[in-house]
């Protein structure tokens, strides 16, 4: 077994326009692998057929070698899956649920659960019913990890979760990739991914159109720059900065100075040194705006 | 790994301890009603005949009015002929809410997530539920019984059982539509609207079928026609296995649909 995820040509069609076209992935063990894309790109399709709840139109997919609609019991063994939309038993606590699934898996120390949950601030003696969005989700996280699977299948996993438990939840990621295990998880806020993620696919209307390093994406995305000049001084090199490769959407209202740049951040620092400057703000674009920055309208690189 | 045996049996504990509250809920409710309609039964049997002995045959067929001034035909007419089309409710419901509500509320891709065999799933809520409706029977034949010692009538305590368990075959066979229903669609509330639908026109086909002799062959299209007092009539034993035949027929395609359809959220 080569991968831990594969899929061969991965195809699902359904309703009009949606589903997934001809996707291509090949994640190694002990990978992170981010699944990046806007909200109906495919990401969930493509999460949903992997673990056997959506059935391929055509092409196949496999987790640790085992094709999860040949054989899902024993695909699902090797994973841990967190849903992008779940519910859990209302009247069940978390421990309740830790233990059906353990029974469900043939494991007898549930302790993993216990240590992820102090980690995320997870509550699992309380009824699913009496929690928050938020911890409800921590509940999933701790469902989808503590029996220590292979392959763990997250999508959009941080939603509702408050800024200090995302940092930890992806230090757990990062831990489960030291073990070895094998981490897909879909997401479209760029920071996150750019953090952990060892690679990153980028699905867009169905297509996966890149696979590759986050930070060479990142480096290579578009930004919004906006420069703030003191008072009464006008930038001399405005047709420089104009002239840069990258540069567009450029507008002179003073005192600000603002363009959208996507090119090499050391030219674009050496130009705006040769005048004094008071401020300058340069904003992380949205994830679509990386893809019309990155690949134009028409999603080809 | 566990065996599918093992999972299954895991499920079914797990279903039936989170259906327990309804299940005692149904089990009171049954009893009451079967114990109001026991203990009045003093207060009717001399005029009951008189009241009923000018109605039209087939009326007094399709709701079981003849020899009222007997026990059993009376606990048949008041409490187990409409038993099956109350009792059905509480699978469809458990159906419901296992399938196309957790559908509906993503419960199910948390669960099918687990190596777990859809099949299983459909298996074990079957079973819970034949259980479930089993245990309110069982509840109803003990409270009649009791009721019956406690107005010093005599019915034997196994006539008793015979009828409470022979509205088992027809609950289950009329309820398993509901299963279909739940493992093909995806949405609670059209698939209980359907279901008690498709349940109430069975019923009314085996009425009409019952009150106008021209409809008389409808009736063997419906579980209702083959299911009648046990106190008055020997009911045929395939009758019985007819009704579980159907039913099975019906899990077996609720499995298959269920196996080969996509789960969405």
């Amino acid at each position: 077994m080569e991968y831990a995820i594969e899929t061969r040509h991965l195809t699902k069609t359904y309703g009009k326009n949606r589903g997934i076209r001809d996707v291509n992935l090949q994640i190694p063990p002990g990978e992170i692998f981010g699944f990046l894309g806007p909200n109906g790109a495919g990401k969930s399709t493509t999460l949903r057929t992997l673990t056997g709840l959506m059935k391929p139109t055509s092409g196949e997919c496999l987790i640790q070698g085992i094709d999860p609609h040949r054989d899902p019991v024993a695909a699902m063994a090797q994973v841990g899956n967190l849903p992008t939309e779940f519910t859990l038993e209302d009247r069940s606590s978390g421990r309740a649920l830790v233990d059906y699934f353990a029974a469900l898996r043939g494991v007898r120390d549930t302790g993993f659960a216990d240590e992820i949950a102090n980690r995320i601030g997870a509550d699992l003696d309380r009824p699913v019913r009496k929690l928050s969005r938020g911890n409800k989700q921590k509940i999933g996280i701790v469902l989808a990890m503590f029996h220590r699977p292979p392959v763990i299948i997250l999508d959009e996993p941080t939603g509702g979760l408050d800024p200090l438990v995302q940092e930890q939840f992806l230090e757990i990621l990062v831990d489960a990739k030291k073990a070895g295990q094998t981490v897909l998880f879909s997401s479209h806020v760029l920071s996150e991914v750019e953090r952990i993620a060892d690679r990153v696919g980028i699905i867009r209307e169905g297509t996966l159109i890149a696979v590759e390093d986050p930070h060479a994406l990142t480096a290579r995305a578009l930004r919004r720059v906006r420069v703030r000049y003191p008072e009464g001084n006008t930038p001399t090199q405005i047709k420089e900065i104009e002239q840069l490769a990258g540069v567009n959407h450029l507008s002179w209202q003073p005192p600000y100075l603002s363009f959208d740049y996507s090119g090499d951040a050391n030219a674009l620092i050496q130009a705006l040194a040769a005048h004094p400057i008071a401020m300058i703000d340069i904003e992380r674009p949205s994830l679509e705006e990386i893809f019309l920055g990155y690949y134009g309208n028409g999603g080809a690189a | 790994m566990i065996s599918e045996g093992q999972s299954t049996a895991i499920m079914i504990r797990h279903t039936f301890q989170r259906n327990r509250v309804s299940l005692i809920w149904w089990s009171v409710a049954v009893m009451l009603y079967t114990v109001i309609n026991v203990a009045v039964y003093p207060a009717f049997k001399d005029s009951i005949l008189l009241q009923t002995q000018n109605y039209p045959q087939g009326l007094i067929d399709a709701f079981g009015l003849d020899n009222l001034d007997q026990l059993g035909p009376y606990i048949y007419s008041q409490v187990f002929l409409m038993l099956p089309l109350v009792l059905a409710f509480l699978p469809v419901m458990m159906y419901a809410g296992a399938f196309a509500g957790a559908e509906e509320r993503g419960a199910l891709d948390v669960l099918l997530t687990q190596p777990v065999r859809r099949r299983s799933l459909v298996l074990a809520t079957f079973v819970t539920a034949v259980v479930n409706v089993a245990i309110v029977l069982m509840v109803t034949a003990i409270a009649t019984w009791l009721t019956v010692i406690a107005i010093n009538e005599e019915l034997s305590f196994g006539d008793v059982m015979l009828a409470s368990w022979s509205v088992l075959p027809v609950t289950i066979a009329v309820s398993s539509i509901g299963l279909l229903l739940s493992t093909s669609m995806r949405s609670r509330g059209p698939v209980l609207g359907a279901s008690i639908g498709i349940i109430f026109l069975l019923y009314l086909i085996d009425v009409v079928g019952k009150l106008a002799p021209d409809f008389e062959k409808l009736r063997y299209i419906t579980p209702f026609r083959y299911f009648n007092d046990v106190f008055s009539y020997d009911i045929p034993i395939w009758y019985y296995l007819l009704l579980l035949g159907v039913a099975l027929v019906l899990l077996v395609i609720s499995v298959r649909i269920f196996e080969r359809r996509d789960i969405f959220t």
